[in-house]
């Protein structure tokens, strides 16, 4: 009892208690309940109800926990009774389906990799020269554009690059098929910006680029054509759309650039020639690049924007157009920028697209997304594929459940062996115990650096727990030994040299690999490197302490008890 | 005197099994890089890789007869859920009809999962696997030397593991296992664990006090339980662990450390005993 007492004030152990619990309770799923909506199809019997994001916790009687629990309902038709984000709500179902796709819940900050859970990874390649790793931030920016234009599934990119300095473009994306993945190289979209323009009419009549144009019965009339809301024509030059009318006002949109107008993006300030760059201004950030259009395209913009009325922004003092300029590519519309008031009726070959954020990471994403759209979502550089892999998620779940399964034997086959040689199941309990603590820290670590748990990190745990039996052993030997010259205290110093001289070994080979490697071998060595710190710092100093305990108690009752068989342990220290 | 010089011979004589294993071991890799007839994996060597689950026990050599024209590569690795099949074929196969090859033969491939790797992306991994474990050795026998701070038995140390590593990869070839990435990080690991032993060895020896046979043989038993436990360990991962690559890794590894028993109680013990038989002599 008052052994346990000693035990449990060692911070060296209450420093792995803790670490012990933080990490079960940061990783381990459950508590609360319900599945998250990703997303709601319009002619759902709950669109208008649920919205994406929301959590379903409870339907018809039932308590839901993860997503199969929803699909029981697939067939169902009547009146759906169900709780959302907290909320009761009704639903008439009339024919069969929900349209929803939900996502489980899970609690934990644990995230898994694509060979474990399926999906596609794809390793570009830029074609030809070695490019800048801004063009490859560029090829990102495009292609993240690409992603939220098309609504493609959600995907992960990352800038690689290996140590000749070649860099590449990683996509990730969970759950996808190799063609969707194609698909989203493949794509190149039609881009167009557009300014609408105000028609005042007076007597049935207004002025559009000196063309008297008309408008009766909600018809607009142009050159004598009667045109109906969202019809086009061309005047001046410039391709025109007939958007609405509301008294004697009516609004036309005109096409002002097309991607063949934009002669140029500048992606990389080159000192006199172009301009890209973001500054820091007061409050924030602001991003500024140039582009070059051709003369007919700045002559549109000129005559669109000529005596077009101005508005002042109260806050910051700046006129505006009253129009805004809009970008669409393949006639969906992504986004609009203002335009400054100085530019009216300007025929400027070389403008300058500018933008604000408060935060620097904000506004270099605004940019590089701007600079994408005004390229068509063109590709600065070709990319080929170098690699890529496509794993099935019913083979990466399969190899999870083989892979828990044979860390387990592997436990058991260690157990076995350490039983065999010592004997003592109170020095094979305090190793197994350290050992799985060691993982759930190990697991907490993985989640703390956003990394995910793919096949590589869990070979690196295998590794990490392998040297860590090592240690554990070279621990009790140390402490059992028959030299009755050494103090515990000695003893435990001469174990921990020979610890952290194997743990710094293996901290050097794995370094060069977590510095320069490509992908899957850098997470395996700063997982290892990770499980070594951890093991060094944290759970063999206390395993050290535990083992002491053990032994110098089991050596005490030994002493009690003369006449029992001497047992091949230490004495206790005696300085 | 005479008793020394006739244990010294016997020592040598002991030491012509460890110096014949890597000397075996530096020709056959020697003769490989020669002859350009490494054993790489597709992510080392460019190509593609299909991998599905079956219930039942795959046939290799019928389906190495089904796919001869693909000239494949099989691989097979047992699983909780049944086998592993992976086939390496080369970069240039249409992959699609491959898998309908199999699909006809009524292989269960809906759920295969497809890798390809460009050759020269293969070359470049290659060649950065490469740099990484000359680097990392490096750093290693710095690690090594600072810990022990004596020349002598720290180069014996790295010795050892470069034995090892020599030792593994060779006899890896020989039985057929490919270099990839992963059986890369399993000859890095084996760095690891193998210098576990050496230190623990050279550790009680230097740091001890008394009968040199005594202080190895106590160290090899420490020894034995740790390099028995990794084994076991490993074993179970060989066995069940349905992922070619963490069966490649255990194999790798299991081959080291048979030979790390070799290369560390017989060469570096041998070998430290008449370090320090020379040290306490002239001291």
């Amino acid at each position: 009892m008052t052994n346990w007492k000693r035990v449990l004030k060692e911070w060296r152990i209450l420093l792995l208690i803790l670490l012990v619990t933080i990490s079960a309770v940061w990783i381990l799923p459950g508590g609360p309940g319900g599945v998250i909506v990703k997303s709601v199809s319009s002619d759902s019997p709950l669109a208008g109800k649920v919205a994406a994001g929301e959590i379903i916790e409870w339907m018809n009687e039932q308590t839901i926990t993860k997503p199969a629990d929803i699909y029981v309902f697939e067939n169902f038709t009547g009146t759906l009774r169900f709780k959302h984000n907290g909320k009761l709500d009704l639903a008439q179902v009339t024919v069969p389906g929900l349209g929803l796709t939900l996502d489980s819940r899970s609690s934990s900050r644990l995230s898994f990799g694509l060979d474990l859970i399926g999906g596609t990874r794809v390793l570009l390649e830029p074609v030809g020269v070695n490019v800048s790793s801004a063009i490859i931030d560029q090829s990102i920016a495009t292609l993240q554009t690409r992603i939220n234009i098309y609504g493609l599934k959600e995907a992960k990119f990352q800038s690689v690059s290996d140590i000749t300095g070649h860099r590449y473009v990683q996509i990730e994306m969970a759950g996808a098929t190799p063609s969707e993945v194609e698909n989203l190289l493949a794509r190149q979209g039609m881009f167009e910006a557009k300014i609408p323009k105000a028609l005042h009419f007076s007597n049935g009549t207004a002025s559009l680029l000196n063309h008297t144009v008309g408008l009766s019965d909600g018809k607009l009339i142009v050159n004598g054509r009667q045109l109906s809301v969202n019809e086009t024509f061309d005047l001046g030059g410039i391709s025109w759309k007939y958007v609405n009318s509301t008294g004697d006002q009516a609004i036309v949109l005109a096409t002002v650039f097309k991607g063949t107008d934009i002669k140029s993006v500048c992606l990389v300030e080159q000192a006199g020639v172009c301009t890209s760059r973001i500054q820091q201004v007061q409050g924030g950030y602001e991003f500024m690049f140039q582009i070059t259009t051709g003369q007919e395209a700045a002559q549109r913009f000129a005559d669109v924007t000529r005596g077009m009325a101005s508005i002042v922004d109260p806050q910051s003092g700046s006129a505006y157009l009253e129009s805004k300029i809009y970008f669409y590519i393949d006639d969906k519309q992504v986004t609009d920028l203002t335009i400054s008031s100085d530019l009216a009726g300007r025929a400027l070959q070389e403008p300058s697209i500018t933008g604000f954020r408060t935060v620097r990471e904000d506004a270099l994403k605004e940019k590089l997304s701007l600079q994408s759209i005004l390229q068509s979502g063109a590709l600065p550089v070709q990319l080929k594929v170098a690699r890529m892999d496509s794993i099935s998620a019913t083979l990466g779940s399969g190899f999870l459940k083989s892979i828990v399964f044979a860390g387990l034997l592997a436990a058991a086959a260690v157990a076995t062996v350490i039983l065999f040689r010592y004997r003592r199941w109170k020095i094979v309990v305090p190793m197994i115990l350290v050992s799985f603590s060691e993982v759930l820290i190990i697991l907490f670590g993985i989640s703390v650096i956003s990394y995910t748990l793919d096949l590589a990190a869990i070979v690196a745990i295998i590794a990490t727990l392998g040297t860590s039996v090592d240690a554990q052993i070279m621990v009790i030997d140390e402490l059992t030994m028959k030299e009755k010259i050494y103090t515990f205290k000695q003893r435990l110093k001469r174990a921990f040299f020979m610890i952290f001289g194997s743990a710094g070994t293996v901290f050097a080979a794995m370094l060069p690999l977590a510095i320069i490697g490509i992908g899957v071998m850098r997470g395996f060595a700063i997982v290892t490197m990770m499980g070594v710190l951890i093991g060094v710092f944290i759970t063999r100093p206390a395993f050290a302490r535990l083992a002491e305990f053990v032994i110098e108690h089991e050596s005490r009752k030994e002493r009690e008890a003369p006449k029992s068989e001497p047992q091949p342990s230490a004495e206790p220290a005696q300085v | 005197m005479e008793n020394q010089i006739e244990g010294r011979k016997s020592s040598l004589k002991l030491l012509v099994l460890p110096a014949a294993i890597l000397l075996f071991s530096i020709i056959y890799i020697a003769w490989e890089v020669t002859s350009g007839s490494m054993l790489l994996d597709v992510d080392l060597s460019g190509g593609t890789q299909v991998v599905f689950s079956t219930d039942s026990q795959p046939d290799v050599s019928s389906l190495e007869r089904l796919l001869a024209s693909y000239r494949p590569t099989i691989q097979t690795a047992n699983s909780l859920s049944g086998w592993i099949v992976s086939i390496n074929v080369p970069i240039e196969t249409n992959t699609t009809q491959l898998l309908s090859t199999l699909s006809t033969a009524g292989l269960p491939v809906e759920q295969a999962s497809v890798q390809t790797i460009g050759p020269a992306l293969g070359a470049a991994f290659f060649n950065q696997a490469m740099i990484a474990m000359v680097v990392a050795f490096i750093f290693m026998s710095l690690a090594v030397y600072f810990t022990f701070r004596v020349p002598v038995p720290s180069a014996y140390v790295v010795l050892s593991a470069l034995a090892d590593i020599i030792e593994a990869f060779a006899f890896s070839q020989l039985l057929g296992i490919r270099l990839s990435l992963a059986t890369f990080a399993a000859l890095l690991l084996l760095i690891g664990y193998s210098v576990d032993t050496d230190i623990l060895l050279t550790a009680r020896v230097l740091k001890g006090e008394g009968n040199l046979k005594e202080l190895i043989k106590r160290a090899r038993k420490t020894g034995l339980t740790m390099t028995g436990t990794t084994c076991a360990a490993l074993f179970a991962l060989f066995a069940i662990s349905g992922s070619a690559t963490i069966t490649q890794i255990a194999s790798v590894l299991l081959i080291g450390m048979l030979f790390d028993i070799i290369n560390t109680w017989i060469t570096n013990a041998k070998l430290l005993t008449w370090y320090v038989e020379r040290k306490r002599s002239t001291s």
